[in-house]
């Protein structure tokens, strides 16, 4: 989804990377949520592991931690505006 | 009886050197391999942030504390932000700093970032810088690791060298 966006506006407005913004098709910027993560447990995991062999190991258990626990907040907060709070009356 | 712990060592020049360039200081510690990751993470961060919102995402004057936390990633930040301020923006008497991002079509060299791409590019570098603080203090308060598990090749001033006499 994101790399034909970047294809299409690299084709169509003369997108150039690191000036120009990405233009990021409606619903899909969250998505970005996935590299976020793994970027910041390599660097978190660079710091704390004693081992830096086991590093990468470490990396993909945090990043799938930060991935589902954002799944499951937003899941909770969707439940509480649309569900919860109509049925409370509010 | 058992060794004791390694004890924290405080290392000012290698947290300085982590402060000019992401994992210098690790690399100046004797930690190659977790160096190259610092490195990696920080600057795929920053730039990360870049190539999501474009290099106005790093604006010291119109989103300063944005900078503030991007700043933590060293001179990189600083000197992208210059090239923002000097080479991108345009002038404007009206604006606060006489310069301001230019909008779509005013100007040949960037667009003005806005919306999601904004805010997620700037998170990225202001995530980056943040992080690059957490290895600057972890250079600072440095905890010698074992060498052979991509840890630290300085030996403890306490630990005997190998084939040394007891």
């Amino acid at each position: 989804m994101i790399p034909a966006a970047l294809a299409q506006a690299a084709a169509g407005a003369g997108w150039r990377p690191f000036l120009d913004p990405v233009t990021l098709p409606g619903g899909s910027w969250w998505l970005t949520l996935i590299p976020l993560a793994l970027l910041i447990s390599v660097v978190y995991k660079a710091v704390r592991v004693p081992n830096v062999r086991r590093l990468p190991a470490h990396v993909l258990v945090m990043t799938a931690q930060i991935v589902v626990a954002m799944v499951v907040l937003a899941a909770g907060i969707h439940a509480v505006v649309l569900w919860i709070v109509p049925a409370l009356g509010g | 009886m058992p060794a004791d712990p390694p004890k924290d060592q405080l290392e000012p020049i290698a947290a300085v050197l982590a402060a000019v360039l992401p994992g210098l200081g690790h690399l100046s510690l004797g930690q190659p391999v977790r160096a190259a990751w610092v490195f990696v993470g920080v600057m795929g961060l920053f730039f990360g942030g870049i190539f999501i919102g474009g290099i106005d995402t790093i604006d010291r004057k119109e989103d300063f504390w944005w900078f503030t936390a991007q700043a933590g990633v060293g001179p990189v930040a600083f000197a992208v932000d210059r090239v923002n301020q000097s080479w991108v923006k345009i002038p404007d008497p009206d604006a606060e700093h006489g310069v301001r991002s230019p909008g779509p079509d005013e100007s040949p060299r960037a667009r003005k970032s806005l919306g999601h791409a904004n805010e997620i590019g700037a998170l990225w570098a202001a995530i980056a810088g943040m992080l690059n603080v957490i290895c600057i203090l972890d250079c600072l308060w440095h905890t010698p690791r074992p060498v052979g598990a991509g840890g630290s090749r300085r030996r403890r001033a306490d630990t005997p060298a190998p084939g040394a006499q007891a």
